[in-house]
C-alpha cells in the first residue's frame, strides 16, 4: 500500500517503473506457453505428494531415459512402459507412483477414469487391450484395476483465478503408506 | 497495480515456481522431460527461484504483503485490503 509520505500518483509511478523492469529482466523466463505453466504446476503437486512420501520411505525413479532424465507421462494415451515411474519402499513393499494411469471401475469394466497421479500397490500391472469402442481398435487401452490403486490424485486449480498448488487426495484402498 | 501483480503471482509466477523445490530424488539431480520440449532442471529451477525471489523482494519493497499476492478471489482480495492492518 502506498506510504503516508508518498501521493497515491507517485507510490503507482515508482511501481510501474519497477514492475517495467522486473518484466524486462525475466519475461523470458515466464513468458512461456500454457502447457508449461499447467506441467509446472503438476509437477509441482509431484513434489509435494513425493515431498511427503520421503518422510515414509525409500525413493527411486524408474526406467529413466537414455540420457538419465526422468520421462513424464502427460497422456493417458501413452504407453506406461515408455516412461518413467517413482519406486516407493516401505517397510520392504515397492509402492508404484505413477502418473496419467486410468483406472478401471470397480462396478462396470467399460468405465475408467484417469487421475493425475496414482499410487499403486507393489503387484499392480497396467493392462493393454486393442478395444474396437476405443480409437476404432486402433490404440491399445491402458489402466489397471481398481483393486491395484492405493490412492488417487488430482492436479487442481482452487478458483478460477488460482494457479497455486492444490492437491486432491482420494485414499481408494489398501493400506497406504501415509501421506 | 496491487491486482495487476495479484494475477501475475496466482496465474504466472506461482505455477511455475511450485516445481522448483523438488524431492531430493527427483527434479534437480534428476531432470524431468515433459513431453519433447519441455525440462525441468537445477537450471530452471535456479532461474525461476531468482525471479520469484526478486517478485517478492519487489512487493515488499512497495509494502504489498504477501497475503495480498496469495488472495485467490477478487473479493477475498478486496477483504484483505480493508482488514490489512
Amino acid at each position: 500500500m502506498p506510504k503516508k509520505t508518498q501521493s497515491d500518483e507517485a507510490w503507482l509511478a515508482t511501481v510501474t517503473t519497477a514492475v517495467k523492469a522486473f518484466c524486462h529482466e525475466y519475461k523470458l523466463i515466464y513468458a512461456v506457453k500454457a502447457r508449461e505453466r499447467a506441467a509446472s504446476f503438476e509437477i509441482g503437486c509431484l513434489h509435494m505428494l513425493l515431498t511427503n512420501y520421503e518422510q515414509v520411505g525409500e525413493l527411486l525413479p524408474m526406467n529413466l531415459n537414455e540420457n538419465g532424465e526422468f520421462r513424464y507421462l502427460t497422456s493417458p494415451n501413452g504407453n506406461p512402459d515408455n516412461f518413467s515411474w517413482i519406486q516407493l519402499s516401505v517397510n520392504g513393499r515397492d509402492f508404484q507412483v505413477r502418473q496419467q494411469v486410468r483406472v478401471q471401475s470397480h462396478w462396470q469394466d467399460d468405465i475408467a477414469f484417469c487421475p493425475d497421479i496414482v499410487v499403486l500397490k507393489p503387484e499392480a500391472n497396467v493392462q493393454s487391450v486393442l478395444d474396437e469402442d476405443f480409437a476404432n481398435g486402433k490404440r491399445k487401452f491402458f489402466s489397471v484395476k481398481s483393486d491395484q490403486v492405493v490412492s488417487a490424485h488430482r492436479v487442481q486449480v482452487a478458483q478460477s483465478l488460482s494457479r497455486v498448488a492444490c492437491l486432491i487426495h482420494w485414499r481408494v484402498s489398501g493400506s497406504p503408506p501415509v501421506v | 497495480m496491487l491486482f495487476c501483480l495479484n494475477s501475475f503471482y496466482q496465474r504466472i509466477l506461482a505455477p511455475l515456481w511450485a516445481s522448483t523445490t523438488p524431492p531430493e530424488v527427483l527434479g534437480s539431480k534428476i531432470p524431468i522431460r515433459y513431453g519433447k520440449t519441455i525440462v525441468f532442471d537445477a537450471k530452471r529451477n535456479a532461474a525461476v527461484n531468482k525471479m520469484g525471489s526478486n517478485f517478492m523482494q519487489l512487493c515488499q519493497r512497495f509494502q504489498i504483503q504477501q497475503m495480498m499476492l496469495e488472495a485467490q478471489r477478487t473479493s477475498d482480495l478486496i477483504w484483505k485490503i480493508n482488514s490489512a492492518p
